[in-house]
């Protein structure tokens, strides 16, 4: 028996995880054990606990074949499907035959041989209509747990216990044909229950009604086990014609378009003639025995319920139908079996018929304390068994109980050490688990511990970033899903930043990560949800990894990190610049000359870019605030066209000035205000502008030139009128006591003779290099955290290079930072003596507008050669007047006038017998 | 007269110095002058440029003194020749190297106050290019450059006017049109006369967003246009200098050293001592002239990448010429050395980068 194939396994259709190892676990589509015996039992057990098995392997034999398909219904082709035959001869021939011999067994002892063959043909017959009418499996069921109820009921108790016993064992057979109907239809409910209670009821009425016709037929067929059967032949043989036309006129109407309604009612009363034929064959031949009453009996409970059963479904669906199919069985029984009996005696078989309806809720709970154990019981054999696969979770019930609806602790534990040990096995459960909804729990709570361990694993960003992939936050829900998501997101969150090209665009993103998971962390502290406490220290562990991450890169990048600049070179330094530094002593002197009451005019005398407009730029902020510094820049005013256009200009500098340096708000002078005598308007204006001073507080206006040479360049080339231009500032410094006035140039009023006979007792302030503290600090402190350090000698000789002179120590610094920053970060951050020597050169080339400013503007050809002959000496070298006037080989006095304007152009200085350069850094542009 | 006709005339004043320029070059043969070949480049590209700008001025029946915009050209880069010879390199894509250079400049405009630059180099050292590039790569779509080619050299270029002022352009000589140009291309409106006065008043306090004013060849402009005195650039200065909230930064370029740029007459401080950062442009690195050969369509066997690396010595220029011709032979299936003659032979005009 062992070598016999079932044809339906070669035809199989796997369902299950193709990862699994084992096809037959796991799985709603087990093969068929090839034993028909064995098979045939497994087929009985699949209707108890796994009716999907049964509906996998309905498939399997023919895809078009339903579940509950009647043998009514087969077509010529489907009957010579060999896999169908093998599925009826298991059905319909192992079952019935091995059942039939047991409950001959039963009814043996009951001493008549009546009931015997009564009995068996009552199963037999109940097996053949049901599986005819109502569903194949079905009657096999009926038949077999009907037929061993009997069996039981009238072998092994008397004859009032045996009736109700018979009662009870019949009515539970139908109970149970109708439930298992209801299992094999898998037809979701699509009614209310409103509709689904009045189906029901609706089918207790048409059951009513046929079994009241049934009564009916029974005025005419009486049959009394004592005397035998007596009966009307013909009319029996036309009401199961009739009966037979019914049924498969429902049954054509029920299973639409496989069965027309037409070949239903003429199949049924075909089979409805064939029962009678029996019928008559079996009173015919043993009119003495059972046979007859069996087949008889079996005919109207099969036909009641198939037309109970069949209606109601339609109506109202499978559990109406369940109901009224049942109901009608169980009514007809009393009606032809039990008509002589007390009615009292329907009770049992009502009861049978509840318990058989009800079996799938009653049987779990009865069940649970042996499957619980028995799933313990394999649990600590699975873990006793180190490491051994295949893993015993296969025969947890959750895998073969389909109807176990209360939840099965314990199993998630079971399938995530299956999955420590064999992943695919493991995995083939959870999918199992996930796609059946009473034990779906466990799959979720099996993959939710999966994810976190998933999360809890990762121990660098790189792992973190790459977590949301793995994540199975979108296709669970459930209590922990937005946590998951949460970390989904998160991670997400990591690659994203991960994938920035900067460093410091990464650290800006990742500390908003990390910000983000502390507030997840501070949440799931707070939190009372079930899975917070899982999760918690896996926020911890996620904020600790990005946080380290985040340290090394700001580690790495301030390493790399290059040092930013902060020297502005050729642009005046304005208040918003923190870079300008020192220049504390000549604002104290502008200060102090501010409150000498001869009120003398200012000049803030300083070679180009050493800084005069940058102050002038600052005096607001260095200056008391009764001071209001008026900044005019000369070098723009003096493009104007006319006076008109140099008086507006200078006034509107003013209004803005006061405006920029105190908020103050002065009186404009527009064009049309200037008019033909622009200088009247002007000093009309500048009467406002003073008013405007008294009225707004105690001020004293600082009226600042800047570039005055300019003005004095422009009156040169006739642009403006000498005396029109230098005496109203020459009225405006006498007789405006709120104005003073500072110029502000790189020429002394010696070297512009038309001033100094306007401006009067001027006061010199010289503006020079800075000191050697304010140049140290420009060095080594321009800006707060400035990044570079230099070595002591480094500074020294950043010092030495550039004496302090403003542009120059910016000029070399600004080199000096490029030239670290090409350097590798290990020594990047500390200026050495070697770098400031290597950052010279480009120095001198970054620079070369400044020094050739000075070669070919501010000195003549002999103070040229005076130059380059006292650079070629070196460094710091003392040249005398005759030495040098020998090595140029010019006229000594040439030679004394070039010193003169080199001294005064403070290139060089008198040294002792000598000259030396003054700035180092100029002496190596003229070597 | 229209701003079309003058474009017009420019052209035709062009073609007529070109056709003069071919005489030469034709009597003089093999011995002609580099110069009046570089000359006869720079006017044809000139001349292209300006007829673009005709053809885009005669669609939108306006004209505008902006010069043509490489924006225009670089719109479809896979249309571009990689290796350029001749006219400066419009698009960012081609352009390599002197990323030191960059690195200072762009470093002078990342804040207020924006500082000055000078770029010297000799002739086609590649001073146009990189004042083009200057002006582009920060805001070309990233999609049109090579990968991994910096963009990001500034935090808000969106924000960045960049003016380009071409002295070869002779219009530009004229003051009052320099200043109209600029001031149409700070988005002000021109006073009328535009006086360098009037320009002081407009722009004083108005220069809102970060202004790069470009002038290329400015040794051009002092050579050849006097109106452009000591004044003018001392106005200039003034605008530079204040009341422009550090929004303005001037960069220049020319191939005169700085003691020739920097004479000044006057008293005043002159316009060219602002230029704190002065750099000269001299041949790439070897690994940007590794880069620009390696960007040709048709790997260069690692022989011909030295001998190309031996004959230019790194000048862009160079290496763009040989890097055509060996394309171009590399193209048409030629597999002997012939390309290196021709290539040594188109050369020539650049021999001076080499002197």
């Amino acid at each position: 028996m062992n070598k016999l194939k079932n044809p339906a396994n070669d035809a199989q259709i796997t369902l299950s995880d193709p990862t699994s190892a084992n096809p037959n676990a796991y799985t709603d589509a087990p093969k068929l054990h090839p034993n028909p015996l064995v098979g045939s039992l497994q087929l009985l057990f699949w209707i108890f606990f796994h009716p999907s098995a049964w509906g996998s392997h309905i498939a399997r034999i023919d895809p078009t074949l339903r579940s509950d398909f009647t043998l009514a219904e087969l077509s010529r082709s489907q009957w010579r499907n060999p896999a169908l035959h093998w599925l009826l001869i298991q059905k319909l021939a192992v079952w019935p035959l091995a059942v039939g011999v047991l409950v001959g067994l039963l009814l043996s002892r009951s001493g008549s041989l009546d009931v015997m063959l009564g009995g068996t043909t009552y199963i037999v017959t109940i097996s053949v209509v049901f599986s005819l009418v109502v569903g194949s499996l079905v009657g096999v069921v009926t038949g077999v747990i009907g037929g061993v109820a009997l069996g039981l009921a009238f072998g092994i108790i008397g004859s009032l216990t045996g009736i109700m016993s018979t009662g009870f064992a019949v009515g539970t057979a139908i109970g149970l044909a109708g439930s298992i109907s209801v299992v094999l239809a898998r037809q979701k409910s699509a009614y209310s229950l409103t509709l689904q209670i009045g189906g029901a009821i609706g089918g207790v009425l048409i059951a009513s009604i046929i079994v009241l016709g049934l009564g009916r037929v029974t005025d005419f067929v009486f049959i009394d086990p004592a005397k035998g059967v007596t009966i009307d032949l013909l009319f029996d043989a036309l009401a199961n014609i009739a009966g037979g036309a019914v049924v498969g006129v429902l049954v054509g109407w029920s299973r639409g378009e496989s069965f027309s309604r037409v070949t239903g009612g003429m199949v049924g009363g075909i089979a409805g003639l064939v029962a009678s034929l029996l019928y008559a064959v079996a009173l015919a031949i043993a009119p003495k025995t059972g046979i007859a009453a069996g087949i008889i009996i079996g005919v109207l409970l099969s036909i009641s319920f198939a037309i109970s059963y069949t209606l109601a479904k339609q109506i109202a669906g499978p559990w109406a139908g369940a109901v009224a199919g049942a109901l009608g069985s169980a009514g007809t029984y009393q009606l032809t079996y039990l008509r002589s009996e007390p009615f009292w005696l329907f009770l049992p078989i009502l009861l049978g018929v509840l318990l058989g309806l009800t079996q799938m809720w009653w049987r779990p709970i009865l069940l649970y304390p042996f499957i619980v154990t028995w799933n313990f019981f394999i649990y600590r054999a699975d873990k006793l068994r180190a490491n051994s696969i295949p893993s015993l979770l296969r025969r947890h019930s959750a895998f073969w109980d389909e109807y176990q609806y209360l939840p099965l602790f314990g199993l998630e534990e079971h399938v995530l050490l299956a999955i420590e040990r064999n992943p695919v096995e493991g995995q083939a459960a959870l999918h199992y688990l996930t796609n059946h909804r009473h034990q779906r729990w466990a799959a979720q709570a099996v993959q939710i511990e999966l994810d976190a361990r998933r999360l809890e694993s990762c121990a660098d960003v790189k792992a973190i970033s790459e977590a949301h992939r793995s994540l199975a936050a979108g296709e669970l829900t459930g209590p922990a899903s937005a946590l998951l998501r949460s970390f989904s997101r998160h991670s997400q969150d990591v690659e994203a930043a991960l994938r920035q090209e900067s460093r410091y665009n990464q650290r800006l993103a990742l500390s908003a990560v990390e910000d983000r998971l502390d507030s997840l962390l501070r949440e799931l502290t707070r939190s009372s949800e079930p899975y917070a406490e899982r999760f918690r220290p896996i926020a911890t562990s996620w904020r600790q990894t990005v946080a380290g991450y985040i340290q090394e890169l700001a580690e790495a990048v301030e390493a790399r990190q290059e040092i930013d600049s902060p020297y502005i070179i050729g642009v005046p330094l304005t208040e918003q610049q923190e870079i300008f530094v020192g220049r504390t002593d000549v604002t104290a002197q502008i200060e102090q000359l501010l409150l000498d009451r001869r009120r003398p005019p200012l000049l803030l005398y300083g070679q180009r870019r050493m800084g005069k407009t940058s102050l002038l730029n600052n005096l607001g902020r260095l200056l008391p605030s009764t001071i209001v510094p008026l900044f005019v820049d000369l070098q723009g005013a003096s493009r104007a066209d006319d006076h008109g256009g140099l008086l507006y200009s200078i006034a509107r500098n003013i209004v803005k000035s006061a405006e920029l340096r105190r908020n103050l708000t002065l009186p404009t002078l527009s064009w049309e205000m200037l008019g033909k005598n622009p200088f009247l308007s002007f000093d009309d204006w500048l009467d406002q502008v003073e008013k405007a001073l008294d009225d707004q507080g105690q001020y004293t206006a600082l009226l600042a030139l800047d570039e005055f040479e300019t003005l004095d360049h422009a009156i040169t080339k006739g642009q403006f009128d000498e005396e029109k231009v230098l005496g109203t500032l020459r009225n405006l410094i006498q007789h405006r006591s709120r104005f003073k006035m500072l110029l502000a140039g790189s020429h002394t009023l010696e070297e512009l003779q038309r001033w100094a006979s306007y401006l009067i007792n001027v006061q010199v302030i010289h503006l020079g290099c800075l000191h050697e503290t304010e140049a140290r600090q420009l060095i080594e402190r321009p800006v707060d955290d400035f990044a570079l350090r230099y070595e002591p000698d480094a500074g020294q000789r950043v010092m030495t290079l550039t004496r302090g002179h403003p542009f120059l120590v910016q000029l070399l610094c600004a080199e000096i930072v490029a030239l670290k920053n090409e350097q590798s970060p290990a020594v990047r951050r500390l200026a050495c003596l070697s770098d400031v020597e290597a950052a010279i050169p480009e120095a001198l080339s970054s620079g070369s507008f400044f020094f050739a400013d000075i070669q070919r503007n501010q000195i003549d050809p002999t103070g040229l050669a005076v130059l380059r002959c006292l650079a070629a000496q070196g460094e710091g070298a003392v040249v005398d007047q005759t030495t040098l006037t020998d090595r140029i080989q010019a006229n000594p006095d040439t030679v004394d006038c070039a010193l003169e304007l080199l001294t005064q152009r403070e290139l060089i200085e008198p040294v002792e017998s000598g000259y030396r350069f003054q700035v180092e850094l100029i002496r190596r542009w003229f070597i | 007269m229209t701003q079309n006709n003058d474009v017009k005339q420019l052209i035709a004043s062009h073609q007529r110095r070109l056709h003069k320029l071919k005489e030469l070059q034709a009597l003089a043969g093999a011995s002609v002058d580099p110069r009046i070949l570089i000359e006869i480049e720079d006017i044809e590209t000139k001349i292209e440029e300006l007829q673009a700008a005709l053809d885009i001025a005669d669609n939108t029946q306006t004209i505008s003194l902006r010069p043509p915009s490489p924006v225009k050209s670089i719109d479809q880069p896979d249309q571009l020749t990689p290796f350029v010879v001749g006219p400066p390199i419009m698009h960012p894509r081609y352009f390599f190297g002197r990323e030191r250079e960059l690195k200072r400049l762009f470093n002078l405009w990342k804040r207020r106050p924006l500082q000055n630059a000078a770029i010297i180099g000799n002739r086609r050292s590649g001073k146009t290019s990189l004042l083009f590039y200057l002006k582009h790569i920060t805001t070309t779509p990233i999609e049109q450059l090579r990968v991994g080619q910096r963009t990001d050299w500034l935090s808000e270029p969106e924000r960045y006017n960049w003016i380009y002022v071409d002295f070869q352009d002779p219009r530009l000589g004229n003051p009052e049109m320099l200043l109209r140009y600029l001031l149409s291309c700070m988005g002000l409106s021109a006073p009328t006369p535009c006086s360098l006065g009037r320009f002081l008043d407009v722009t004083s306090y108005n220069i809102h967003v970060p202004t790069v004013i470009i002038l290329d060849e400015i040794g051009l402009a002092l050579q050849r246009y006097p109106e452009l005195d000591d004044t003018f650039w001392e106005g200039l200065r003034a605008l530079a200098t204040y009341q422009v909230s550090g929004n303005l930064a001037f960069v220049l370029a020319a191939h005169e050293a700085p003691d020739q740029l920097a004479h000044q007459s006057g008293f005043g401080s002159p316009f060219f001592n602002i230029f704190g950062y002065t750099t000269r442009l001299g041949p790439l690195k070897e690994a940007e002239a590794c880069e620009l050969i390696a960007s040709s369509p048709i790997p260069f066997s690692t022989d011909d990448t030295e001998w190309i690396l031996t004959q230019s010595e790194g000048w862009p220029i160079l290496l763009q010429t040989l890097c055509r011709e060996r394309l171009i032979t590399l193209e048409e299936g030629e597999v002997d050395e012939a390309w290196r003659e021709d290539g040594l032979e188109q050369m020539q005009p650049f021999q001076h980068l080499l002197d």
